[in-house]
């Protein structure tokens, strides 16, 4: 095992705080969301998307730890291989533990609060793909499914994370404008794209949207890719301090 | 054990960092990597760690490359002018996660040595002041007990006090242990006493390598009226000339004649002089 054992343990080490904080923000928000709601006797409060926000948060967690996991290999004699591989295995198992406890949370305060009706918890897939059910409602398949289904999204969004911060380190200054030129218009522009796709009837993006299958099948394989081409940039990086 | 570097190259652009750097670092020294400002030394170390990848060559330690090779990498640790960890690490905790990696490494020499730099433990790494980040730096190389440990200006803005400190620490540890040292400094003076192999690179380029005691018995100083070593240096290889008044010190390849005037003084150059008057040499000479 050589050093894949004190690598992987310290990055899981590492991360638990962040996770933990992570889910307790998450708890916390939603309390205040039952308490405002239990308040003010409006029952239109929602509590959506988490799966969507735990993918963000991902996002920033490779991002951030790529460098640093790449640096302390260095530091520590571990090889960039090594130090990418455990830090790609970490980022996978905190994803499936949060894309797991968030199902839970969910259902857990979806059950509690079903009787009174004031508060809805749905995430995407059941928002998608099973007309808003409450996760509370979902059956114990459909709970399944939707944590693979954000599982996706988590891996997804933390593999932009790797190649985004990969992309900054490598890139020169000229680069790294354009990089963050195009961060800001990816989100004007995609909407455009996506009407434009929809009046085209372009059979991909129903390929893409159909079947929730299709859309993980899509968002693991480009999880890979993104991973691949990181892994790749990895390779030759000067590791130097962090400012 | 040892550890070759095999015609490494390194370029920045248009500026060559390292020019085809060839030689064997072997086990049971103390190495001085010397060199002037931008000579290459941090580039050399930073390439043998992987921290950087060279353009062409190889570095190899016990016959396998460094690149991306934990086999390899296991064996050296490099003390740079600042370390790599988290910076939100606290002290006492960087030490533990270094204990973690490396099997050797001596926690109680470590915490010992804390105690007497009075290095404080609870501090985070980035709230260290330079000097004390510096001596966290070197405990942990002290500390590590890997087969190749390189000291990167390991002194740092450290005061004289705790500067002697640690040199005491370096040979004391050198004298029990199996481990093999090198030390890239500008402060040549303090830590000649220590090195017994001297590397010298200039401009990306190896100048000289060998034992330190081989390369100074190569030269001598020549000191004495300036007339006098006017005479006495006519035919000789000068590296250096120094004057002051009418008084003249230059440093000759070679050995002293026998036959000196007696006006004139011979004398062993220090590894410092040595290397200050190759530095003149090569300026003078333009060879690179």
């Amino acid at each position: 095992m050589g050093k894949a054992k004190p690598m992987l343990r310290f990055q899981l080490r590492d991360q638990l705080p962040a996770d933990l904080i992570f889910i307790a923000a998450n708890i916390g928000i939603v309390v205040i969301l039952m308490i405002i709601t239990h308040v003010t006797g409006d029952a239109s409060g929602s509590y959506t998307s988490i799966g969507l926000s735990t993918g963000i948060y991902m996002l920033v967690i490779a991002s951030v730890g790529l460098r640093s996991s790449l640096r302390l290999g260095a530091q520590l004699g571990v090889s960039r291989n090594r130090c990418f591989g455990d830090f790609v295995l970490s980022l996978i198992l905190s994803s499936f533990a949060l894309a797991i406890t968030i199902e839970i949370v969910l259902s857990v305060f979806s059950a509690a609060t079903a009787s009174s009706g004031m508060c809805h918890f749905t995430d995407l897939f059941a928002m998608l793909y099973l007309g808003e059910l409450d996760a509370g409602a979902l059956s114990l398949s459909q709970h399944l499914l939707s944590t693979i289904f954000n599982l996706c999204i988590i891996l997804f969004c933390t593999a932009i994370g790797a190649i985004f911060s990969m992309l900054f380190w490598r890139l020169n200054r000229l680069g790294r404008t354009i990089l963050v030129i195009l961060l800001i218009a990816i989100p004007f522009c995609f909407p455009m794209f996506l009407v434009y796709s929809l009046s085209t009837h372009l059979p991909a993006l129903f390929f893409f949207v159909g079947k929730p299958t299709n859309v993980m099948a899509v968002l693991l394989l480009s999880a890979v890719v993104l991973f691949f081409l990181s892994w790749l940039l990895s390779r030759t990086v000067h590791i130097r301090p962090g400012k | 054990m040892s550890i070759e570097f095999e015609q490494v190259t390194k370029r920045y652009g248009s500026t060559t960092a390292l020019d085809g750097i060839s030689l064997t670092l072997e086990q049971g020294h103390i190495y001085g990597l010397l060199g002037n400002n931008g000579a290459g030394k941090s580039t050399l170390l930073s390439i043998l760690t992987d921290r950087q990848v060279a353009d062409s060559g190889e570095i190899r330690v016990d016959g396998q490359p460094t690149h991306n090779n934990n086999n390899a990498l296991k064996n050296l640790f490099l003390v740079g002018e600042q370390d790599l960890f988290p910076t939100g690490l606290k002290v006492e905790r960087a030490f533990r996660v270094t204990a973690d990696f490396y099997p050797d490494f001596d926690m109680d020499y470590a915490l010992a040595l804390a105690k007497k730099f009075e290095l404080p433990m609870k501090k985070k790494l980035n709230a260290l002041s330079t000097g004390y980040g510096s001596i966290f730096r070197l405990i942990l190389g002290l500390s590590v007990n890997a087969p190749y440990v390189f000291f990167d200006e390991p002194v740092l803005g450290l005061d004289a006090r705790h500067r002697e400190l640690f040199y005491q620490s370096l040979a004391e540890k050198f004298s029990v242990s199996e481990g093999t040292y090198l030390l890239s400094t500008h402060l040549i003076a303090e830590a000649e006493n220590l090195i017994d192999h001297t590397i010298i690179i200039h401009q990306g380029r190896l100048l000289c390598d060998g034992p330190t005691d081989a390369l100074l018995d190569q030269v001598y100083s020549l000191s004495g009226p300036a007339a006098a070593v006017d005479s006495a240096m006519a035919g000789k290889d000068v590296l250096s000339i120094q004057s002051l008044g009418g008084l003249k010190t230059v440093a000759i390849q070679g050995t002293p004649a026998l036959d000196l005037p007696s006006e004139l003084a011979a004398g062993r150059l220090g590894l410092q002089d040595y290397f200050i008057a190759l530095q003149e040499f090569q300026e003078k000479t333009r060879t690179f």
